[in-house]
């Protein structure tokens, strides 16, 4: 891995984007642009990556930034290479790159908002946290008779109230481009990626991150995780076959032993708290919810669509309890050691209260 | 009264031209400048010329922020006229720079573009837009695709042919405005786009969403003012409604009128349509879709 900190201070309130390209994905690459020159925060540094070889492709790249350039924006190549897919250390040649005291990242075929990074930063500088993210759509995308992505339908797949780092151990919600990171701060000054990982590299470094430093939400969706129906995005390259399949599934699996182990590895004992909040909130909701489907349990039938609406949301809301429960095993801590935990608290609270 | 002058544009060159059509009301020149300059910087092959035309719908108070504005983008050679008057809405402010250019261009064929002020153009938008309409014989409506949040209805992934066409970055070639006689005066806001797209279905052309033409318009940063939205967006449902004979939905527009408009408002909205022009030729025209609300097609989602 690559060390990034101690070298040269990041310039205040820039922006870097980071955002990963290879060859044949010019295209998709031109819409990530055009939203960076819409957006609204300024100033910001864009850094592409490109790993490929030299030749056609790359001078196309070359071309399209250029045109980039010409329109005012800031915009820089870094060559990688290499054959093999490097997309972590594209990541940390990108970091290297960046000048800016903020750094986000955004993958060549997704899209942003206007707002996105202004939200971002704002939730920052709020908060004093580390690092923030946003909301994202996901948009179902086909590809159209001249190439081009139509769109045939958004979904909030990622989409939560607010953050919990119970649902992020469990599975990641946080698309690489949501993500916002300040430089500035110690813990954002240390954000790597693995560079033994193709998959997942980002969840991984989230979760280092996130071990060390609860990001702020902006709960505005201001950003698009594009999903081609056609399953090219499955990798980066677009080149998934039968051999590639076979070649990759092998470090899939081991990156997701790498997530097993940075879970392991991290000392979640802080969010221990966090544990119990989630599992009164996720119980204090059912309560509520109860009461509701209850109360309207007794009213006529014209209120039947409302009362079952309720009913399927206290159960998703009852199914979410057992994944609180399977975060805690993941944890290493047992219930029975949690109940006697609370159950001293209140009894310390009482004698406070007594002693008052 | 209506307060035209000649813009400073030179020689009207170029095989293919393209007025770009913008249409302020109290328009901050913040929220103006990445729309022109993003105009100023198309990439255009030689054959395409762009120029610009302002109508002013607040009697001219954006005229001298506008002038310099244009000098800083190097724009004020391009603009060919520059209107100012009451604020007499979307369709008629267009209908007036398109006459007013008309006259500039005498018996040239060219490409009325309607601009919407907080639009940011791709910078190969334009070309692509001439290049389809081209393909298509400039026959037909063609609307730049909206970014990054697309407009729901949809359009067909062969042919690109769509059920109407948003105004909001819409190409009209002049032959077709003038045939179609331009957006109806009936329109003060909203719904005036489908309008002229269901009589251009009428009139045998077809509407079109280019797909390579991309244009930035984040609708949902607007500022909104939600009860004068509301009551002219019911207007304007009324009167497509009624224009295009589907008696339901009208009726429903009108009782929904009837609680948000005062009194002599909802009078002259009666009246109109007492005195409507009804397009008999629209009647059993299955595009005219009044099923699916203001969308007026099936959304993609």
């Amino acid at each position: 891995m690559i060390a990034l900190t101690g070298s040269i201070l990041p310039v205040p309130g820039l922006l870097s984007v980071v955002i990963r390209s290879i060859p044949g994905r010019t295209a998709y690459l031109d819409a990530a642009l055009f939203s960076l020159q819409c957006q609204d925060y300024k100033p910001f540094e864009v850094l592409v990556v490109y790993q490929g070889p030299s030749g056609a492709s790359q001078d196309q790249l070359t071309g399209l930034l250029d045109e980039y350039r010409a329109v005012g924006m800031e915009v820089r190549m870094v060559v990688n290479p290499a054959s093999e897919d490097q997309r972590s250390r594209n990541l940390n040649l990108g970091l290297m790159a960046a000048s800016g005291q903020y750094v986000a990242f955004l993958d060549d075929d997704d899209v942003v908002y206007a707002r996105h990074y202004v939200n971002l930063v704002e939730a920052i500088r709020k908060s004093g946290c580390a690092w923030s993210y946003a909301n994202t759509y996901q948009a179902n995308m086909r590809v159209a008779a001249d190439g081009s992505l139509y769109v045939a339908s958004y979904s909030q797949p990622f989409e939560k109230p607010a953050y919990s780092f119970i649902d992020h151990y469990l599975a990641n919600f946080i698309p690489i481009h949501s993500f916002c990171v300040d430089r500035a701060t110690e813990v954002g000054a240390a954000l790597t990626f693995d560079e033994s990982m193709i998959r997942a590299e980002d969840y991984d470094a989230l979760l280092r991150l996130a071990s060390q430093s609860k990001p702020a939400f902006s709960p505005e969706f201001t950003c698009e995780y594009r999903i081609r129906l056609d399953g090219s995005n499955t990798v980066l390259d677009g080149t998934l076959d039968v051999g590639d399949l076979r070649i990759k599934s092998r470090p899939w699996e081991e990156a997701q032993h790498q997530i097993e182990r940075t879970r392991q590895r991290l000392d979640l004992a802080i969010w221990n708290q966090d544990i119990f909040a989630e599992i009164a909130r996720l119980r204090g909701e059912v309560h509520r919810l109860t009461l509701l489907v209850n109360d309207y349990g007794g009213v006529q039938s014209e209120s039947k669509p409302l009362r079952y609406r309720l009913s399927d949301k206290v159960n998703s809301v009852l199914k979410r309890l057992p994944l609180a429960h399977k975060g805690m095993r993941r944890l290493g801590i047992r219930m029975d050691r949690v109940l006697e935990s609370l159950r001293r608290q209140v009894i310390a609270r009482r004698h406070r209260s007594a002693g008052a | 009264m209506l307060s035209l002058e000649a813009g400073s544009a030179g020689a009207i060159l170029g095989r293919h031209v393209v007025v770009a059509s913008v249409v302020l009301y109290r328009t901050p020149m913040e929220l103006l400048r990445p729309c022109l300059q993003s105009l100023a910087r198309q990439h255009l092959s030689g054959d395409v010329r762009l120029y610009l035309a302002f109508m002013d719908n607040d009697g001219g108070s954006s005229l001298a922020g506008l002038d310099g504005l244009l000098e800083d983008l190097g724009l004020t050679g391009k603009v060919l006229v520059r209107l100012s008057g009451e604020n007499v809405g979307f369709g008629r402010a267009h209908n007036a720079l398109f006459k007013a250019c008309g006259s500039l261009m005498g018996d040239r064929a060219w490409l009325h573009l309607c601009v919407n002020p907080d639009s940011v153009y791709h910078h190969r938008a334009v070309g692509a837009m001439v290049d389809f309409a081209a393909s298509r014989d400039f026959r037909g409506l063609f609307e730049a695709r909206q970014f990054p949040r697309e407009h729901p209805k949809p359009y067909d992934e062969q042919d690109f042919r769509t059920p109407w066409c948003s105004g909001c970055a819409l190409m009209v070639p002049s032959a077709v405005y003038d045939s179609l006689g331009g957006f109806s005066d009936d329109f003060f806001m909203y719904c005036e786009d489908v309008d002229l797209s269901w009589r251009a279905r009428l009139a045998g052309l077809d509407c079109y969403v280019v797909p390579a033409a991309i244009v930035h318009h984040d609708v949902t940063r607007k500022e909104r003012d939600d009860a004068f939205e509301r009551k002219h967006l019911l207007i304007s449902g009324y009167k497509i409604a009624r224009r295009f004979g589907n008696a339901e939905f009208g009726q429903v527009m009108l009782d929904t009128a009837g609680q948000v408009l005062q009194p002599d408002e909802m009078r002259r909205l009666e009246r109109w349509g007492r005195e409507a022009k009804v397009l008999p030729e629209a009647a059993g025209q299955d595009f005219a879709d009044f099923a699916h609300g203001f969308h007026f097609s099936k959304g993609r989602w």
